[in-house]
């Protein structure tokens, strides 16, 4: 009895150990949260409702690094910015991303995901992960889009920081323009300008 | 997705007409830019920018409308075999530029999608080729000029038909001068309407990208021309064009290891994943 007790408990330990270095690959990182997000998508009768879109938001939202982000969608202005000014542009950007991708993120309910192994930098410090993302029936004639994830490693935790979708970057789509917008106004400019767009599509839409 | 929904437009030659002069127009009104440009591949940005602001009214006013009513009076069943049709006709095409990009297998691959679709697919309006694993690689006369090195073309916003190069412009004339439609329909009237039917089915898939551009864009011009841009310089594998007229290194912007940076994630974390094993 002792030994089947202690042996059990010897391959939960295994189980477990495992699951948590399986889970700590950047591929699994994307497949996992996928996997969760669209089971949470389900729920509801497929509803965008608020409940779903904070668990969406709370399950998503931690495994981006929106710092990196940002300073790769406003590329050399970041240099020039303060750390203030870093942490407000990243406040702005992160509400403009969430509030864009949550309120169409159930269009992908019924989605198919299929990741394929992360591809290593060199030094072992980024990966990148590429994904086939299948809608079932779509009223286009493009039903499967590929998805890629950049991701960086911090101390043991895999951070997406950029997303592109057929080869477009869903965040250095923002930069040439952003760098108008320093150019013009500076970066204090480029805040109030995110600033502005944020509050006008709350006031607008709101869709809670 | 956007993009290539845009791309996979056959036919009609008044379009066409209408596409090169639009072209020729924007090239001879280079000289009228009056901004200073701040990069090299968007020379007519002066010009594209009116057309745009055209473009998105034209939209607003008369696709949308249209394609929100087509949507809402036709089932899905319907707009998917009308979807599936196009593709077909597009997929014809493809096996011809496959051959000429040097893309044996991928025009073999097209050619058995079109045999299985417009046999057994009851003329294209059902797909049978993808669940058959026959995945559709569609390409066209840009792509081709790209493959046999144009590579680098200028951005060209076209009146409503939205973003395009140069080349792709060109690409599309001849596609839809060269394309099947344009020889099985010979009347200028049943071949309108089909461009006609297949313009309003295109826009109808789009409605939910354009709502999302609106959302996400400071400038939505820039974020459609950067966007196009990106997709077909992915497409093309133009790495060079790829890169950002600010090509800074994310690593010289934010040191690749400051705690710094997970830590606004963490607030939100209710827990931290957990730390490996040992």
């Amino acid at each position: 009895m002792k030994t089947l007790f202690s042996r059990l408990l010897l391959c939960v330990a295994f189980l477990s150990g495992s699951a948590a270095v399986w889970a700590n690959t950047p591929d699994d990182v994307v497949r996992e949260t996928s996997r969760q997000v669209l089971d949470t998508l389900k729920r509801d009768n497929g509803k965008n409702t608020r409940t779903v879109r904070a668990d969406v938001e709370s399950l998503v939202l931690p495994k981006f690094d929106f710092t990196r982000m940002t300073a790769l969608a406003v590329g050399r202005g970041w240099r020039d910015a303060t750390p203030e000014q870093q942490k407000l542009l990243m406040e702005q950007f992160r509400t403009l991303l969430v509030r864009t991708y949550s309120s169409t993120m159930t269009r992908f309910k019924s989605a198919q995901v299929e990741v394929k192994p992360a591809a290593l930098s060199t030094d072992g410090n980024e990966a990148t992960v590429h994904t086939e993302v299948t809608l079932p029936a779509g009223t286009g004639d493009k039903r499967t889009a590929s998805v890629d994830y950049t991701l960086i490693k911090l101390g043991t935790a895999w951070r997406v920081y950029n997303v592109s979708i057929e080869g477009a970057s869903l965040v250095t789509i923002y930069r040439n323009n952003f760098n108008d917008v320093i150019r013009q106004n500076g970066v204090d400019g480029l805040i109030q300008s995110l600033k502005e767009k944020n509050e006008g599509m709350a006031a607008k839409g709101g869709n809670a | 997705m956007e993009w290539s929904l845009l791309l996979t437009s056959p036919n009609a030659s008044r379009r066409t007409r209408r596409l090169l002069a639009t072209t020729l127009l924007a090239v001879t009104l280079t000289g009228c830019a009056t901004a200073t440009p701040q990069n090299n591949y968007d020379p007519y940005e002066a010009v594209n920018r009116k057309v745009y602001a055209f473009n998105d009214v034209a939209d607003r006013a008369v696709m949308k409308p249209i394609a929100e009513g087509y949507r809402f009076i036709l089932p899905q069943p319907i707009r998917t075999g009308v979807s599936n049709f196009f593709n077909n006709l597009q997929d014809a095409l493809s096996v011809v530029h496959h051959v000429l990009q040097a893309k044996p297998e991928r025009a073999v691959s097209d050619l058995m999608r079109v045999a299985l679709n417009s046999t057994f697919g009851l003329g294209g309006l059902l797909d049978i080729a993808t669940p058959a694993r026959l995945p559709s690689y569609k390409t066209g006369l840009g792509e081709t000029l790209a493959r046999w090195g144009y590579q680098n073309s200028s951005y060209v916003e076209l009146p409503l038909y939205g973003p395009s190069t140069v080349r792709d412009a060109v690409g599309l004339g001849g596609d839809m001068l060269t394309g099947p439609s344009h020889f099985l329909w010979k009347t200028p009237s049943d071949s309108n309407s089909l461009l006609g039917l297949n313009i309003v089915n295109q826009r109808a898939g789009l409605l939910d990208v354009t709502a999302a551009a609106d959302e996400a864009a400071l400038d939505p011009y820039t974020y459609r021309r950067d966007g196009y841009l990106q997709y077909r310089n992915q497409r093309i594998g133009n790495a060079a064009a790829l890169k950002p007229v600010d090509d800074s290194n994310i690593n010289d912007l934010v040191a690749p290891t400051t705690p710094a940076s997970a830590a606004p994630a963490e607030a939100v974390v209710p827990a931290t994943p957990a730390p490996a094993a040992q």
